[in-house]
Order: structure tokens, then sequence, then C-alpha cells
């Protein structure tokens, strides 16, 4: 290689960040995800994507995210290496969050406005199957086994566990009104589901589908109609939740083994989904109203940073 | 399967269990996408405790500034500006007990314009709900065989104009339902402006 060659692709590699890692936050205002470097907390780019943007998920491989573009009614793949959309696969109307299968070849979708989940087969980049939910389906998660899939379905107030190899509903759990994200333990035999309008998290046996225990939130200050659960994050040794409580503006932090509320976290307005660094020692959650994205010590229990985003942003996946 | 057999077998299999179904209600005449805070309380902006302030209208100065700055048409950055500067005249020393006052007053008087905004978009939630219903009957009549009806042509002319008249109405639904979010906004950054003014040295 000539010399000014050698130089300029040497200026390239040194002008190319090298990111530990990044974080993207769906903003469903202003139709974008922001990039953010997760050392620095800076905007590395905000992309254009499809309308309204909501739930977003990590591929297996960590090249790319999957976007609920819920008014576009379809998911968009953002490729991670140039952070352009590079794919788009079909949804049914108003796709609003979806869960992956453990081999990453499979996105459960849950389909807000038709009642239903749909099964969408990533390489063929067809639905494959729907399975008809209760009215409003919004929270999915895949069991750590991958036979169960989980969802909630706001209208109905239920939790359906579906059996991956049959597609269809075992089982349907009464919670609290309006639950809106679920996520099993890691050892799954459990199932954390909030509840946005009861205010409260339902601890349920994966296996027997029974509540073994609801968690209640109580902020003294804070009126009961302003304590909506929404998103849940347990630390990887499973001894730590955290639940985001919406326009309280407060994180919940649960000691597992107790159930115990330990403490309540100040964070920015109506706290929606969050996500943890891949070292586990930070936690970010995505603030809807004051266009923000809080950061909370894990080891802590602080918040350290309050990092403006876009405008509503809604979802938060963290890529290594 | 279409979207309406979908929803159809999914209340199939759910109806028995949601027969038993006794979740707690939720407002039906609420429109929004976001569940309903009818009042908001300062202890969900504030870390501590926040005194009421009910007499804070006797106070002239306080009577002046805070309609001036809760008011939607005052800009962000003036509002801002306006709260910074009467913050200026009030010494360190009586910050820790006046700031957590004026916050009250600031959530007193939002509420105050609040209210009767989260009223009004009720009263349009209920409209839309008796709409649907007029929407459904009329397009339940207008499905009906032409040749059965003499005035199945007049029919179908109401169901067009009811139709428009729902969707129109749902079109500007989202950015009704946007206006008590800004003020909860509003209210948020005064918030944390405040906090930050009480913990500066």
């Amino acid at each position: 290689m000539k010399p000014a060659l050698l130089a300029l692709a040497c200026l390239l590699l040194a002008s190319r960040p090298a990111f530990a890692y990044r974080i993207f936050v769906s903003n469903e205002k202003d139709n974008t995800i922001t990039v953010l470097d997760g050392e620095t907390l800076n905007i590395v780019q905000t992309v254009d994507v499809g309308a309204r943007p909501r739930g977003i998920v990590l591929s297996k491989d960590g090249k790319s995210l999957y976007i609920c573009t819920s008014d576009a009614d379809h998911i968009e793949v953002l490729d991670l290496a140039t952070l352009t959309v590079n794919r788009v696969l079909p949804a049914y109307k108003d796709p609003e969050f979806m869960a992956l299968s453990n081999d990453g070849n499979t996105l459960y979708v849950a389909n807000e406005n038709n009642s239903q989940v749909s099964v969408l087969d990533i390489p063929q980049g067809r639905i494959v199957s729907e399975i008809p939910v209760g009215v409003e389906p919004e929270g999915m998660a895949v069991s750590p086994d991958g036979k169960t899939v989980v969802c909630t379905s706001e209208t109905t107030s239920m939790v359906h566990f579906i059996d991956v190899a049959t597609h269809t509903v075992t089982a349907s759990v009464l919670v609290g009104t309006r639950p809106r994200f679920a996520v099993f333990t890691k050892d799954g035999d459990r199932v954390w589901a909030s509840s946005e309008v009861a205010g409260t998290v339902a601890i349920i046996d994966a296996h027997s589908h029974k509540i073994l225990h609801t968690i209640h939130f109580s902020l003294p200050e804070v009126p009961k109609a302003a304590i909506q659960a929404v998103g849940i994050n347990i630390t990887a040794d499973g001894k730590t939740a955290f639940v985001d409580l919406g326009p309280a503006n407060r994180v919940a932090v649960i000691d597992t083994d107790t159930l115990a509320v330990k403490k309540y976290l100040l964070v920015g307005q109506r706290v929606w989904h969050g996500a943890f660094s891949p070292d586990q020692s930070l936690l970010f959650v995505a603030n809807g109203v004051s266009n923000d994205m809080s950061v909370i010590d894990v080891k802590a229990l602080e918040v350290t940073q309050s990092v403006p985003v876009g405008q509503a942003p809604w979802g938060i996946a963290v890529a290594p | 399967m279409s979207g309406r057999l979908a929803l159809l077998a999914a209340l199939a299999l759910l109806a028995p269990l949601a027969a038993r179904a006794q979740p707690q209600p939720v407002d039906p005449d609420w429109p929004c996408a976001q569940a309903l805070v009818p009042v908001l309380e300062p202890g969900a902006y504030w870390d501590g405790p926040v005194p009421q302030h009910t007499a804070w209208r006797d106070d002239e100065t306080l009577f002046a500034l805070v309609p001036d700055i809760v008011n939607r048409d005052t800009p962000d950055r003036e509002a801002l500006a306006k709260l910074n500067d009467y913050v200026a005249t009030i010494s360190p020393a009586d910050r820790a007990q006046k700031l957590p006052l004026l916050f009250s007053a600031i959530v007193d008087e939002t509420n105050d314009e609040r209210t009767p905004l989260i009223s009004r978009i009720e009263q349009l939630g209920r409209r839309q709900r008796l709409m649907g219903n007029v929407v459904g009957n009329i397009s339940t009549k207008a499905d009906q065989d032409p040749a059965s009806d003499p005035n199945h042509g007049a029919i179908t002319g109401e169901r067009d104009f009811d139709i428009r008249a729902f969707q129109e109405t749902q079109a500007t639904m989202r950015y009704a339902c946007e206006a008590p979010v800004a003020m909860e906004r509003r209210l948020g950054m005064f918030a944390r402006d405040l906090q930050k003014k009480l913990h500066e040295k």
C-alpha cells in the first residue's frame, strides 16, 4: 500500500469511534431511534425510522435491532453496523411489542389492534401463524427454555401462556387492570407481570399458572392513580428487580427474596421501559414525558444522570 | 385469519374467564392512550415533603408570577427565566423552606388549568363513544338489502356522514390528549429546576 493510502487508512481507522457498547432508545413521537455511546452517554446518531417506533429488541447476534413501528404497521430491521434500516418485516395493524425466540429466528409480535400474537419467521420474512389472545395484547416474553411465550392483554387484564410447539393458549391468568409487560425469571419458574392501571406486579408460577404474590406500591405523597407499573428489569443474579412506575416518576427497587420494595428512585417523567448496561452496573430508563433517559447506579441505587433523547422515548435496548 | 375473525375467536376463547374477571374499572370516557391521572400531586415530581400552600394567591408576587409561568402561552424558556428571576430574590438560607412552597403553588395552578381540560377531553371521549354506537347502528341498517328499503340511499348517505364525523374527531383526539401531557412536562421542568436550585450551594 502506498504511504498516502496507508496514512488515510490509519486516519479512518483512528477516527472511527470504538464503542464499548451502545444504547438505543425508540422515540415514538419524532419517529427516531437515538443511538448513544454507553461510556460517554453522548448521542452518536439519531436515526429516522417508520412512524411511531415503540418496542425494540436486539437480535441474538447483536447485529440488528428489531423495531415495532406501530403506525407504519410493520417491523423495521436496523443494521447496527451502518445504522440504516435495511429490511422491513411484515406485521398486522399496530405492532407494539415483541419477543425473540431463543434461536433468534422467530419474533412473537403483539398486535394491539387485532387481539392476536403473530409468529414471524425472520429468515423467511413472513408471518407463519396467528394466535388469538385477549383484547389489546402488549407485553411479550419467551421462557428461558424457549417452550413458552407469555402475552399480556391490556383490556382483558390477562397474562396468556402460549405453547410454542402448538401455537395455542394453554392458560390465561387474570391479573390487575391493564397488564402491559411480562418477564420470566432466569430459572423460568416465575413470570413477573406489571399492571398499569392497578399499579401492581403479579408474580405467577409459570408451571401451575397460579398467582403466588402481588406486589403493591405505596408512595404517600403520590396519588394512587399515578402509580402505574410498566417495565420490569431483573438483575442477572436474580436478586433485585426494578419496576418502572409511569407517571409516579419513580422506579421501585424490589428485593426478590422478600418481595419488599427497598427504595423508590425519582427519575424523569412517565418512566416506561429500561435496559441494563452489559456489566449490569447501570440501568437506563426511558422517560416518555420529560424526553430523557435516566441513569441508575444499580449498586448504589441512585439516579446519577439525566440524558436528553428524542420526543416521547418508549423502549431501550443495549448492544454490547 | 381476518382481524374480525381473530377478535371473535379471541373473545370466544376468553369469555368464560372474562366473565369472572374483576379488575378495577377503567373510565370508559377517557379516550387517551395514557391512563388518566385526575389530579397532579407535588410528591410525584419532588424528592421529599412538599407542604401545601393554599394561601399563595394572597402573596402579590406569587399571584402575578405563578399563573403567568403556568400559562401554556408562555414559552418554556421565558417561563423558566421568570421563575429563576424570582428564585434569585430568595436568600439561599430561605430556599429550603420557600422553594417547596413555591412548587406547591405551581402544582395548584397547573391543576386549576388542567382539570377543566380533562373534563373537556372526557366529554369528547363520551361523545365519541356514543357516536361509535350511532355508526354501528346505521351501518347495520346500511348493510341490509337495498331492495328491501326505499330509503336505502338516504341511510348510506347518513352512514357515510357519521363515519366521517367519527373519524375527524378521532384524528383530533391524539392532539387533545397531548395537552395535559404538555402541562405535566412543564410541571416536571419547573420541579427539576427548583430542586437544582435547592441543592446549589
